[in-house]
């Protein structure tokens, strides 16, 4: 339906400020500490596998990451794209958002840490005056860190000013989706997020952050194959010379990355599946359904996490 | 409203033809302006037990009708209708579209809707046409009602000319001001980025006061900043040494010592040992890393670090040095050199 024609629609939603705090709670919990957070125990691993150099100590909440520029402006688009993310969930929720809301709700989210870090030392300075000197020493430390460093600071202000822009601007894609005639997800039954009633989120989000490792292991491997591929190919074959020895590695990455890419493709049709079930399209008795949502939410990922290396 | 055109007429959705028919009978003697003292109450009642007669009656509409409410004694509505329609028993009602055409939709003609989930705007298509407005009771945020009505010069409180039902919502509907409900999307932004603006500023305000806040009481006072600064300047001094002394002694890379200094991986007293069979050399203890050279069975290579959690050794065979699992070694040994020192 072309609608450019048109005059646009006047109104806003009147949701009221608790309706829209339960919707940024649900973008940011879904945002931040699922997914963001399943982006940040990847780069863990792969940093104790030893391929960031951040030593064993490193903690992917840190505001800085090392001291070399390209680890801090990957930090910075992983920050963006969570931020996006947030953005995106709470437009898609909240459905139509003003700018007004899209300032303060970014702002919430940007320093939703500080206003805890607050909060909190105001409760030690009350509750606990013993340990307000150390606490206090400690946030002085940090500060110090980043005030002192003119790397430092940049890196944290250049992550802030990208958090704010990606979350403003994905917002608004976040409200077009839901608002386009031709999108009929979540338009049939209130409380849905990709047709699942909101209260299976409670559980699914240890499926969720579990299969995007999986996920994120795939993206990983075929840049790794792809970089292994250049390096070992065999380019005195094309001009019919020996082959060489270098086959091993070669082998190992094309067999790591058919792996991952069987593993990935299941996961992907088990998760479609099990939205499926959750959202009632299979005819099946509940004992079933429950069987199977256990089954791919739980059971799966516990097995591939015991019994393989795929998620880390 | 909360009732359907079955409840209005005080019948079961299940009724047959005769018995709709004898209930709009009903109804019409009910509510007929001969009976009522109040002439313009029963004209507008008549004029909606004549419009729900004529959709009950008429078997097409009527299951169209029957599709749009649910029966389980809720009332719920079904919100599936994403392209349905509904009918209206206005008297006479204009729309004006985008250019400035009026059309007239006369009683009973079939406006065809697309209803958002929050039914805050409704879209209506007549004659293939689509016009949007805003009908809807609860249509505005309070505050956005004000800037709105202000910016039409609307009076909400002005007598609706008529109701209508769209399931079991209710919809008023103004028919003078139809026009004044028309604002463009830059009008409305304009409304929207002076909220914005305002928001923009407090904002900023309580950030300022909160970054105050965060500087006054966390603020290192000169001896502490005066400590903090000695230390982290001892701490380079002796850090650059350090990384100097392992580049030299065991061509550790910058990132090798960042995992020796948080203890990840062990320095190793340098002993030798031999390979097992041809093996790749890799430029990181896991096999994600990538491929830097190769060292045949038998030769000798050096032990320089190892990662016991990864249990990789970092060897150095001739000018080559990286990664080898400990499977590849034969018997390899790794003495902390650090407690050795010690």
């Amino acid at each position: 339906m072309d609608t450019s024609h048109i005059l646009k629609p006047t109104a806003t939603v009147s949701y009221s400020i608790f309706s829209k705090l339960k919707r940024f709670l649900a973008a940011a919990i879904l945002a931040d500490w699922v997914l963001g957070n399943a982006v940040n125990v990847f780069i863990q691993n792969l940093n104790q596998k030893g391929l960031l150099g951040l030593g064993s100590d490193f903690q992917a909440s840190y505001m800085i990451w090392g001291e070399t520029v390209w680890l801090n402006i990957l930090h910075i688009l992983i920050l963006a794209f969570t931020a996006g993310l947030f953005g995106f969930i709470f437009g898609y929720l909240s459905r139509r958002i003003s700018l007004s809301d899209k300032i303060i709700f970014t702002t919430l989210y940007v320093f939703i840490r500080f206003l805890f870090l607050g909060l909190f030392s105001v409760v030690i300075d009350n509750f606990f005056p013993n340990y307000s000197a150390n606490f206090n020493n400690l946030i002085s430390e940090a500060f110090f860190a980043i005030s002192s460093s003119v790397f430092n600071a940049t890196f944290v202000i250049l992550s802030y000013i990208a958090m704010f822009a990606s979350s403003i601007y994905f917002m608004k894609s976040g409200a077009n989706v839901i608002n386009d005639p031709y999108y009929t997800t979540d338009k049939s039954v209130n409380g849905t997020l990709l047709d699942i009633k909101w209260y299976h989120y409670f559980w699914l989000f240890i499926p969720i952050s579990f299969y995007s490792q999986i996920i994120l292991n795939l993206i990983y491997k075929i840049g790794h194959t792809i970089v292994t591929l250049i390096q070992n190919f065999k380019w005195t074959t094309i001009f019919g010379g020996s082959d060489g020895d270098k086959g091993n590695a070669l082998d190992v990455a094309w067999g790591g990355l058919f792996f991952i890419v069987l593993i990935a493709s299941l996961v992907i049709y088990l998760m479609d599946y099990l939205r499926k079930v959750l959202i009632g399209e299979t005819d099946q008795h509940w004992a079933v359904k429950t069987l199977i949502a256990i089954g791919i939410g739980l059971v799966v990922p516990f097995l591939i996490l015991w019994f393989t290396s795929l998620a880390g | 409203m909360g009732n359907t055109y079955y409840d209005i007429f005080e019948i079961s959705h299940t009724a047959t033809a005769e018995e709709i028919k004898l209930a709009y009978r009903k109804m019409a003697l009910k509510f007929h302006p001969d009976r009522n003292q109040d002439k313009e109450f029963s004209d507008s009642k008549m004029k909606e037990i004549n419009f729900i007669y004529s959709i009950l009656s008429n078997p097409e509409k009527k299951k169209w009708y029957d599709s749009t409410i649910s029966f389980d004694g809720t009332y719920e509505e079904k919100q599936n209708y994403s392209y349905s329609y509904n009918h209206i028993f206005c008297d006479e009602l204009f729309v004006t579209d985008s250019k400035g055409r009026h059309s007239k939709l006369k009683v009973g003609d079939t406006i065809y809707y697309l209803v958002e989930i929050d039914k805050s705007i409704i879209t209506w298509k007549y004659k293939g046409k689509e016009y949007f407005d805003v009908v809807v009771k609860n249509i505005f945020d309070p505050e956005c009602k004000d800037d709105f009505a202000k910016a039409v010069k609307f009076d909400f409180n002005k007598t609706p000319l008529c109701t209508a039902h769209w399931g079991n919502s209710e919809m008023i509907i103004y028919k003078e001001d139809f026009e004044s409900f028309w604002i463009s999307q830059e009008s409305y932004s304009i409304l929207d980025k002076r909220k914005g603006l305002f928001s923009a500023i407090l904002i900023l305000c309580l950030l300022v006061l909160g970054g105050y806040y965060f500087y006054s009481k966390f603020k290192p006072t000169s001896e502490q900043q005066e400590f903090l600064k000695s230390k982290s300047e001892l701490n380079a001094k002796y850090l650059e040494e350090e990384k100097k002394y392992y580049k030299d002694e065991f061509f550790a890379t910058d990132a090798e010592i960042s995992y020796i200094l948080s203890e990840y991986y062990t320095v190793c007293t340098k002993e030798r040992t031999k390979i097992k069979r041809d093996t790749d050399i890799s430029n990181i203890p896991d096999k994600l890393g990538l491929v830097i050279g190769a060292v045949s069975e038998g030769e000798e290579v050096t032990v320089l670090l190892y990662c016991s959690t990864l249990d990789g050794y970092k060897i150095k065979y001739k000018n080559l040095t990286g990664w080898v699992g400990a499977s590849r070694l034969e018997n390899p040994v790794c003495k902390d050199e650090n407690k050795e020192n010690e």
